[in-house]
């Protein structure tokens, strides 16, 4: 699979998550981010990528939740395990 | 792995229930259907481009402990998906992070427009897919270990709606 992409916008994301949550207009809805540009705030996923295709087309564009920890993944230890073995390097398995 | 079993009854249209004779050695899996989504398949039919494929059923484990629907990233790969976001994976170096992709996922009868997150791994992988509670919270989860079966509803069933009115909620 090729790099993760959006590293730009999601470090802006990152910066701003905490301070978006607390305002109740914000809260729970979903951010549309080109660049470190906040483009827009909509009440539903499929709202903020509507707007994301209709916008930038073919290019990248980065939509998430605006909640504290919208940009952490949890899994379950041993579920995660699984896959975090695969991610060493063989020599430490 | 699961057997399927028929949706029947008049829920039919919500109901999903599974037969499973390794349910507790290897939990509840259920078919789901990945499509890209249909704004993209639009901007790439735009652009005259072509996705790798159209559509990919395939087993899910429902996965209570996971917050995120999670795909194997070569899934992503194959149907084109467009990434849309990325994620921190918990307790790894926060360098260490996932690409979230925009699908179309289907669960029997509910089909939705839906971000997953894509797991790399190196070999073919037993989870090919995870539902995690970002999608389970639209559904209720029944795990009727006893009998060896499992059940999905959309939305709260009236009965268990009743016995919640009956019975006393405690908090966690």
């Amino acid at each position: 699979m090729s790099e993760v992409g959006l590293l730009e916008e999601f470090r802006f994301f990152q910066e701003h998550v905490i301070e978006w949550s607390k305002d109740k207009e914000r809260y729970r809805k979903w951010a549309l981010i080109k660049g470190r540009e906040l483009v827009g705030v909509f009440d539903t996923f499929n709202e903020a990528v509507a707007q994301g295709f209709e916008l930038f087309g073919l290019e990248l564009f980065f939509v998430s939740e605006i909640h504290p920890d919208a940009d952490k993944l949890q899994i379950t230890p041993f579920i995660f395990n699984e896959f975090l073995d695969d991610r060493r390097p063989t020599s430490e398995r | 792995m699961t057997d399927g079993l028929p949706p029947s009854g008049s829920s039919a249209q919500q109901f999903i229930f599974l037969a499973s004779s390794e349910l507790a050695e290897q939990g509840a899996w259920i078919e789901v259907t990945l499509r890209p989504h249909p704004d993209q398949i639009a901007v790439l039919e735009k652009a005259s481009k072509l996705l790798p494929k159209v559509r990919l059923t395939l087993p899910a484990l429902i996965g209570t402990g996971a917050g995120l629907t999670c795909i194997h990233d070569r899934i992503a790969e194959d149907l084109g998906f467009r990434q849309v976001g990325r994620v921190c994976l918990s307790g790894v170096h926060d360098q260490d992070t996932c690409a979230v992709y925009l699908a179309d996922i289907q669960l029997g009868p509910w089909r939705q427009s839906w971000k997953v997150v894509g797991l790399r791994s190196q070999r073919s992988g037993p989870i090919p897919c995870i539902l995690g509670r970002d999608i389970l919270q639209f559904f209720t989860l029944f795990y009727v270990g006893p009998e060896s079966c499992f059940g999905l509803y959309h939305g709260v069933p009236p009965f268990v709606k009743d016995l919640m009115k009956k019975s006393q909620v405690l908090p966690s």
